[in-house]
């Protein structure tokens, strides 16, 4: 397998006349042809941002530094033109909040159909609207009933649902999905995701996923890539990553969870305190306030991310192989 | 939906099918009054001076014995023509200002805004006085003071509402699908901001409206013996206490074309207005 994505040491950096806020530190993960990848962490912790930076759809006073490759375009370099191309033909993002998402002003009809346009000018309008009408049939919408009807005339979920088909009748090759099932039921959430993984098996759909939905994550996920306060912290495939996670901030995540058999009366478990606040860069661990296992190296450098196994990498000092030893 | 129920809330909004059927009215008073008047609006006639209405002068006469229902036909003109460059220069410079500055850069934003504020800063009657002074005074020089003054406000609030929603995820999904620049703003900045756009708009032609008065007032505007609404119903107010008539008719036709325009604009940010359609 090639890689369709390899991001280098990403940097992407919100700068205002008070103050710079790092949100993402230096990233590197790639992503293979077909293979699905999910970001989880905490909120504001860099994972929205650092894929809307992939496409370049942060604010224009945004710096980011890094290399994104996709193929072998350098998406960070592309001109205007050339980054509409491959916005309209190859890459598919499936914004975050369902609810503003969809123009208000325009039909649900006319918002699906206008993406295909873009996509292949050259297929009739009731070839589009074929596709349109079968591509919501499987995702569980009647395309005739929701033509017309405009933005707050239906539900949560099915503008949601709206989105994902937005971004799938172009048969993008790669899609970023940033939470794409969060107002959904858990009887759509497999659907979609069926269907998502339906084109990954038909026509190699690579993946960049979003979500704090752990269980599914877990479920459809190959790789997992878990992002704390703008770093990498635990990368690598999802059943290591959710049977054996090896960081302290992953075996957190993992932890809360909640279980069905759980004891009622006990407090659920969460990890204490805040994400520290990156208006300064950070010389330590980011982790290493909330974290029950620090040592004192935690306080005064930065981990870099040590390889447990070809497959697992985590940024914790714990992994240190000079360590172990 | 669809174009059916356009036109079946047109007929259920009555307000502004009414408000458009007086606004027609008095483009007719405008266009075909001069032809019905029995005198025409520069003739005096010191004999029939400061009369009351009745069947020979309908509106009643001015000091000079001018027939006053002419004269306010003559000023529709002038008031109406006014108002319309003033809408359509607050539509095209106002409107595409605002977009540009709050679409374009940060930095691009700042400098079109300090423009504004410059502008602003100047005291609007300087500007007036020197294209006086440049032009000499007439309606045009009215039009092209208008035009110079008054697009500020709407460019203004365009800007703070495309600032809002440019960062909305809508706008930034039709980028991340490959939308042009001028396509985002054509259709999906503009049908947002359409509402305030209208209301904006007719706000902007009452004040045309009494500009317009004001200047001619002042001996900056149109020159007797050509009249606005305005300079009639200035001249009127001279003679309030003994004629009042010649106060009441230009006032009350301002007050009809504001009040008609305030309603058509009303409509027809409901008519677009999705949300009110269910």
């Amino acid at each position: 397998m090639n890689s369709i994505l390899t991001v280098q040491d990403l940097h992407v950096t919100f700068s205002s006349r008070f103050e710079e806020i790092h949100a993402v530190r230096g990233i590197s993960y790639h992503l293979e042809e077909g293979e699905w990848l999910g970001i989880i962490g905490e909120s504001g912790c860099g994972k929205s941002t650092s894929s809307k930076a992939l496409l370049g759809l942060l604010a224009d006073e945004t710096v980011i530094k890094g290399k994104i490759l996709f193929q072998d375009k350098q998406l960070n370099a592309c001109t205007e033109s050339e980054i509409r191309q491959i916005r309209s033909k190859e890459i598919a993002f499936i914004p975050q909040d369902c609810m503003t998402a969809l123009n208000p002003t325009m039909k649900i009809g006319l918002q699906i159909l206008e993406a295909q346009k873009k996509s292949s000018p050259f297929t009739s309008f009731s070839q589009a609207e074929e596709a349109a009408r079968l591509l919501l049939e499987e995702l569980g919408l009647e395309f005739d009933s929701l033509k017309d009807a405009y933005p707050h005339m239906i539900s949560g979920g099915m503008r949601q649902r709206t989105l994902i088909a937005i971004a799938l009748i172009r048969e993008p090759k790669m899609i970023i999905a940033d939470e794409p099932t969060t107002a959904l039921d858990k009887k759509l959430k497999k659907i979609v995701l069926d269907g998502l993984k339906r084109r990954q098996q038909e026509n190699k759909l690579s993946l960049l996923l979003i979500s704090h939905d752990l269980e599914s994550m877990a479920e459809y996920c190959d790789r997992i890539l878990v992002m704390y306060a703008g770093k990498i912290v635990e990368y690598g495939d999802a059943k290591t990553i959710f049977r054996h996670p090896r960081h302290p901030y992953t075996k957190g995540l993992v932890n809360s969870l909640i279980k069905i058999d759980q004891d009622k009366n006990k407090p659920l478990n969460f990890i204490k305190g805040q994400p520290p606040h990156l208006n300064v860069p950070l010389n330590r661990c980011a982790f290493c306030e909330r974290c029950e296992e620090a040592m004192n190296v935690c306080a005064i450098l930065s981990p870099p991310l040590y390889q447990i196994n070809p497959l697992h990498q985590s940024a914790c000092f714990k992994h240190d192989p000079g360590d172990r030893a | 939906m669809g174009k059916c129920d356009r036109f079946f809330f047109f007929k259920v909004n009555s307000t502004l099918v009414f408000s458009l059927c007086v606004l027609s009215a008095l483009l007719i008073f405008a266009i075909a009054g001069p032809y019905l008047a029995l005198h025409s609006y520069d003739e005096t006639n010191l004999a029939f001076k400061n009369l009351s209405p009745d069947s020979r002068f309908w509106f009643g006469t001015d000091e000079l014995g001018r027939d006053l229902f002419t004269r306010c036909c003559v000023g529709a003109r002038i008031s109406l023509i006014v108002a319309f460059a003033a809408t359509f220069i607050d539509l095209v410079l106002g409107v595409s200002y605002g977009m540009i500055s709050g679409y374009g850069s940060q930095k691009m934003d700042e400098w079109m805004m300090s423009f504004i504020d410059i502008l602003q800063s100047i005291p609007y009657l300087l500007i007036v006085i020197l294209l006086i002074v440049l032009m000499g005074p007439g309606l045009i020089t009215v039009i092209c003071a208008l035009a110079i003054t008054g697009w500020m406000n709407m460019a203004r609030i365009v800007r703070g509402q495309v600032l809002q929603l440019k960062n909305q995820e809508f706008v930034i999904a039709a980028e991340a699908y490959g939308a042009s620049k001028s396509r985002i703003i054509i259709r999906h900045l503009l049908p947002n901001v359409r509402g305030q756009i209208i209301v904006v708009l007719m706000a902007g032609i009452s004040t045309a409206l009494f500009t317009e008065a004001f200047l001619s007032f002042l001996g900056l505007g149109v020159q007797a013996p050509v009249a606005s609404w305005g300079t009639l119903a200035n001249d009127g107010l001279l003679a309030l206490r003994y004629y009042p008539w010649r106060i009441f008719f230009p006032a009350f036709l301002i007050c009809l074309t504001i009040l008609s325009l305030n309603l058509i604009g009303d409509g027809l940010r409901d008519l677009f207005d999705e949300r009110k359609k269910i």
